[in-house]
């Protein structure tokens, strides 16, 4: 099990924390963040750069890459402060770039590709889309039949993704596609960057149940892409790449959402009044604190090695608890309230909560993997 | 302000002098001699278990609320008797009272204590395993009673793994007002809650991978699986909320009393469940009394009632700042 490392002395962390706290109250938007469209993508790349200007971007990231080499002690002071502020959610267009696309191009991509990508997230100039879920292959990703055939030194794309958020106003896609086509299973996937304003690419929104059209499919009408710019990690070794993608999600990646859920939870309990809600109330913020205290702890010891498998059990704890939040919140202030309204409020939180225990793997497969990896439990006959 | 502490080092010293838990505390101990640690109770003492928070002047070992909480899990697993937090609790409120003589005493196993808690409907008090005229200590929202036990009756000695016992209300030989106490005693049931979690899981996850049914082991079923899942998420939860909260009182910060309430209340609900997901696990052998699958329920329904039961930590929670 991991445990809290050392990080600096608190002295030096409550000046940091005083010095994110002062840039928030000068900054912040003061306009509400646009859910979708080019809006979305103005407001979000404007805001990314502020930060980056600001020196508050990829505090984590190292600093040969633009980052900061800071501590993740110091990564979680600054996302406290960050949700204290209400802060725009970090759940928004940037999301991929900065904790899946660039995190896998420094893990695995060449100097080329580094010195060309990482720069553009961190500073706000690209937004990136993920291309993996396909409509026959959801939870079971590897699975997946979007085709890449090889020709020269090219690679040409057929077929379609879809579940892609943002890919209408992305400039950048991390794509998966099957290179081999004797290949199956995890074999024979490779991991690509795709310009998203290449010819043969069209992208079509889908309206989600909560509201906005941020969902996307993509179709590939033989989309052609450069190999030596365009793949991470190697021909053939897409899974291998994906996977450090993927644990990097649920790991750290996640803080922001965790504390700014924890910040949302602790506001649902200084809100009730209600003697029949509040049980179910004090319960949320139990598990409000467990989150927090499990989340700091891994991502604390990721810092000094390979996060643990137990990130996939806060993944779920995670998810499930956002969902009895908003669930709660919506019986505490009743539809009609004001908390309930617009694009940030309750109601919105509410059903879009409903993709948490969907989207990166169900909670039913969360549980297998927990299961088999965790726990080391047998897998069933097929 | 977040208190981020590196608890590797804290961690191996803590496995290291609770290992004797194995071969001293085996839970099959219970089937024979359900209540209190009898003639154990010396060498508890001897390990230094009973005074591993006292100040050494008092005949301590002089560590913190987080030795004393990541300790009390491993007790916990064990099914320790609630004698153990009552002699811990008894031994600080003894300290802060200036009587450490006394409090060396307890530690050193010499005079004894049980726990008790005033029964729901508020005339009684209800005492586990007070099997003799020791010490009763009840936790107090702000701090802890001490009452002699002269008049204990049986009550049931059938459906709680332990002997408990009632006693008609009397008022306490001394109260000590010490709200850090208060806090300090609900962590350490919190973290022999969140033992009971951690071994009912491994306990469930262990048979779930030799239990054969259909022709494959019952954890290859996503049914158990899940359940097993289920038991992995709450007892890491509570575990790691009971070392936060244990780091937060030991550091006197601000949120302490928040974390504290809050681990009480996950470790509450993660140990009930737990134990009760292991009976299922268990299927058939499970509701037997020859498994001990049902001695981590009940030892885990003693340790909620000696805190005031799940709405009373809810409450209290829900007033933490």
């Amino acid at each position: 099990m991991p445990s809290v490392q050392a990080a600096m002395s608190a002295d030096t962390l409550e000046q940091f924390r005083a010095g994110a706290r002062a840039w928030l109250r000068a900054n912040i938007p003061t306009h509400a963040a646009p859910l979708e469209g080019p809006e979305s993508r103005a407001f979000v790349l404007d805001w990314q750069r502020r930060m980056y200007e600001g020196g508050w971007a990829g505090l984590t990231w190292p600093s040969e890459f633009g980052g900061r080499s800071l501590t993740v002690a110091q990564q979680i002071v600054w996302f406290e402060e960050y949700a204290r502020a209400h802060a725009p959610s970090t759940h928004n267009a940037s999301f991929v770039g900065l904790n899946h696309a660039g995190p896998t191009i420094i893990a695995c991509g060449t100097d080329q590709q580094k010195a060309f990508h990482l720069p553009k997230i961190l500073s706000g100039q690209a937004i990136w889309c993920q291309g993996f879920s396909e409509p026959g292959s959801g939870s079971d990703l590897a699975s997946l039949r979007c085709k890449g055939r090889i020709e020269g030194d090219e690679i040409v794309i057929e077929g379609q993704k879809i579940w892609s958020s943002y890919a209408d106003i992305a400039d950048y896609q991390e794509l998966l596609i099957r290179t081999d086509p004797e290949s199956s299973r995890h074999k024979g996937i490779t991991w690509l960057i795709c310009p998203m304003d290449l010819p043969g690419i069209t992208v079509r929104p889908i309206k989600t149940m909560a509201g906005p059209a941020k969902f996307c499919e993509v179709f590939y009408d033989q989309v052609r892409v450069p190999i030596a710019e365009a793949v991470v990690g190697g021909v053939g070794n897409g899974w291998k790449t994906a996977m450090a993608t993927l644990g990097f999600e649920r790991g750290t990646a996640s803080l922001a959402l965790q504390i700014g859920l924890v910040e949302r939870i602790e506001k649902l309990a200084a809100d009730c009044t209600d003697p029949v809600i509040a049980p179910r109330i004090a319960d949320l913020r139990a598990d409000a604190a467990a989150l927090k205290a499990m989340s700091y702890s891994f991502a604390l010891a990721s810092e000094s090695g390979t996060p643990g498998p137990e990130g996939s059990l806060i993944r779920l704890y995670f998810a499930e608890l956002a969902k009895r939040a908003s669930d709660a919140a919506v019986d505490l202030y009743g539809i009609g309230a004001d908390q309930l309204a617009g694009d940030h409020g309750w109601a919105y939180d509410y059903l879009e909560a409903f993709s948490e225990t969907i989207a990166g793997g169900t909670a039913e497969i969360q549980r297998n993997i927990i299961g088999e990896r965790v726990l080391g439990l047998p897998r069933g006959k097929a | 302000m977040t208190i981020f502490r590196d608890l590797t080092e804290t961690r191996e010293l803590v496995d290291s002098f609770t290992r004797p838990a194995e071969t001293l505390l085996p839970v099959s101990r219970l089937r024979d001699d359900p209540a209190g640690e009898g003639a154990r109770w010396g060498s508890l003492a001897e390990l230094g278990w009973l005074a591993i928070g006292l100040p050494e002047d008092a005949g301590g070992v002089g560590l913190s609320a987080v030795e004393e909480a990541l300790a009390a899990q491993t007790f916990g697993r064990h099914l320790i008797s609630t004698d153990y937090p009552a002699a811990v609790i008894a031994a600080h409120a003894l300290v802060r009272r200036g009587e450490a003589g006394l409090a060396g005493e307890i530690a050193a196993g010499a005079r004894r204590a049980h726990l008790a808690f005033r029964q729901r409907n508020g005339a009684d008090l209800v005492a586990i395993d007070a099997t003799d005229g020791a010490w009763l200590v009840v936790l107090t929202e702000q701090g802890v009673d001490i009452l002699e036990n002269g008049t204990a009756t049986l009550h049931d000695a059938e459906h709680w793994g332990r002997p408990v016992s009632r006693i008609a209300a009397a008022e306490p030989m001394w109260s000590l007002t010490d709200p850090e106490l208060a806090q300090r005693g609900r962590l350490l049931v919190a973290a022999m809650l969140a033992g009971i979690a951690a071994e009912a899981r491994s306990r469930a996850v262990e048979y779930a991978q030799v239990r054969e049914q259909f022709g494959q082991p019952i954890g290859a079923f996503q049914a158990v699986k899940h359940h097993c899942a289920n038991m992995a998420i709450a007892a890491y939860a509570a575990q790691e909320l009971v070392t936060f909260a244990a780091v937060s009182l030991a550091e006197d910060a601000d949120d302490a009393a928040h974390l504290v309430h809050a681990a009480l209340n996950l470790a509450l609900r993660a140990a009930r469940d737990n134990a009760g997901l292991n009976i299922q696990v268990h299927g058939g052998m499970g509701f037997s009394e020859e498994c001990d699958a049902h001695l981590f329920l009940k030892a885990a329904r003693l340790l909620d009632a000696a805190v005031g039961g799940i709405g009373t930590v809810r409450g209290a929670l829900m007033r933490a700042a």
